[in-house]
């Protein structure tokens, strides 16, 4: 996708790969939605090549990519099937956004808030066992800076995806936190989860980062943890069941 | 998707030597992938040029490129124009991509990792015990049961208590619903499975101590009670892990 410096051998593997990925992100939402059900045969490639007017090279191609994701299973003579939901990969990019867009009725960000707010509280709770003073400086300082902004939204909402990102980075568990990252990006995508807002949402924000600070300053990990997780959980769920909120920002 | 169709369109998958240079791709990208962790290459400094890395590896220009394509899909270098291929920070990294965690743990402070893989591990799947004893129905409750009397009778044949074991937490890992944990449980599981450092000697002791965790798991699922389940979950984890651990290094980060 990225621009490469000899352009000239280029320009029709790049279309070709451009429609690959059109055809497997359509795919991906057609099974993701239940639209072609599990278990049930794809098409074959004919009709397929028809549907997307692209080539049976491409409709091949981004079969075998949705093979990689676990949403197909290709057998030699019995066609391609749709695999059983357990066997998707949930985290695959294609996979996690297919899901996000039709959260209204998968709940997927239902789950993946859990998981973040386990992981972060997990994170949250090493902070709290492990951090030297300078490092409780700097959880102090993203709290602060969110109080400063706590009347322009979007930079209230920018530091604080930055406090949570300290407190991520501190916590040394890469694997935890890459994870989480992953998933909390994904999720500040949608407009489900960003758009959505309640009355006072950020002075409450506030006061519950306040909480999981002072449990780190006290190093008293069960509470860094407990409060890392009911503000996380917490939140979605507020905004998740409020009434539409006119939101100032885009 | 790396080269043009040469034969003619078979009615059905391509013909095995169009796989070559995919197949090729990957052990290259494997390679640099190793590298990239190892720190060879570390993170702000530019790969070797396209001519090098041909030389290098005796592979084709397009082979070259597939592997970089490769890399830059697990976040491991950003492709700019002009200033070439640089090795992109680890925080940008996709950890879950086997290569990646493969090449992590195989490293001198692989068992550090592994350490993290277990907390990631414990939380997750612990909450997922907590949800299971509040909605698990009576054919989970019928399945976990058997799992937990066959594996008393398996103590002695590793591979089928390994598959049994991973039965039974997958069980319970569906029975919450949680899908994306349990992705995320999967994905790790998957990429570690294979390697010694992560599942121990073979040792009939340890299966032993393990399915009494597994026990007092389903004891717990099934009296419905969610806390318990979930400390039940989390000890299991945590000192099935400890006792195969070894390694160097205090396990700090395993405490709470």
């Amino acid at each position: 996708m990225t621009a490469q410096p000899n352009a000239f051998d280029l320009p029709p593997r790049r279309r070709a790969e451009r429609l690959s990925v059109a055809v497997v992100t359509e795919l991906v939402e057609l099974i993701v939605t239940g639209q072609l059900a599990e278990g049930a045969l794809l098409p074959p490639e004919g009709p397929l090549s028809d549907h997307f007017g692209v080539s049976r090279t491409v409709i091949r191609e981004a079969a075998k990519r949705l093979e990689e994701k676990g949403l197909l299973i290709i057998s030699q003579g019995r066609g391609t099937q749709v695999a059983q939901s357990g066997s998707w990969n949930m985290l695959d990019p294609i996979v996690l956004s297919a899901l996000i867009d039709n959260d209204e009725s998968l709940g997927v960000l239902d789950e993946l808030t859990v998981v973040r707010g386990n992981l972060e509280a997990a994170m949250a709770g090493t902070v709290a066992g492990l951090r030297t003073a300078e490092e409780l400086t700097r959880i102090e300082h993203a709290l602060q800076v969110m109080r400063e902004m706590q009347h322009e939204s979007d930079s209230f909402r920018q530091a604080d995806v930055v406090f949570h990102l300290t407190v991520m980075e501190l916590s040394r568990n890469r694997l935890a936190e890459n994870i989480t990252k992953r998933l909390y990006r994904r999720a500040l995508e949608s407009n489900r989860y960003q758009g959505m807002t309640y009355e006072g949402a950020f002075s409450s924000t506030l006061d519950q980062h306040a909480v999981v600070v002072d449990a780190i300053a006290r190093q008293d990990i069960p509470a860094a943890e407990q409060a890392m997780r009911d503000h996380i959980i917490g939140s979605w769920q507020r905004r998740r069941f409020a009434p539409l909120h006119p939101d100032t920002a885009s | 998707m790396t080269d043009s169709p040469g034969p003619p369109a078979s009615p059905l998958f391509p013909p095995g030597q169009r796989k070559r240079p995919a197949n090729l791709a990957r052990s290259v990208t494997a390679e640099l992938v190793e590298r990239i962790v190892r720190g060879v290459h570390p993170p702000g400094s530019v790969l070797p040029p396209e001519p090098v890395l041909v030389e290098d590896f005796g592979v084709s220009r397009t082979v070259i490129r597939e592997a970089v394509k490769l890399l830059q899909e697990k976040g491991l270098v950003r492709v700019r124009q002009g200033s070439g291929t640089v090795v992109t920070s680890p925080t940008t990294w996709d950890m879950l991509d086997d290569l990646v965690l493969g090449a992590a743990i195989t490293e001198a402070d692989g068992v550090v990792v592994l350490d993290d893989l277990v907390v990631t591990r414990r939380v997750l799947e612990a909450d997922m015990a907590n949800v299971a004893a509040r909605v698990a129905g009576p054919e989970t409750l019928e399945q976990l049961g058997a799992l937990v009397d066959e594996m008393d009778e398996l103590v002695g044949d590793q591979e089928a208590y390994g598959r049994h074991d991973r039965s039974f937490h997958d069980t319970i890992m569906l029975a919450s619903g949680n899908r994306i944990a349990r992705a995320v449980v999967r994905s790790l599981e998957s990429q570690v499975a294979s390697t010694a450092r992560y599942v121990g000697r073979p040792e009939r002791a340890l299966c032993v101590a393990s399915n009494k965790g597994h026990r007092r798991i389903y004891e717990r699922i099934a009296a419905h009670d969610p806390q318990g389940a979930a400390e039940a979950m989390f000890t299991h984890i945590t000192e099935a892990w400890l006792v195969r651990r070894g390694g160097p290094g205090d396990p700090a980060r395993l405490q709470r």
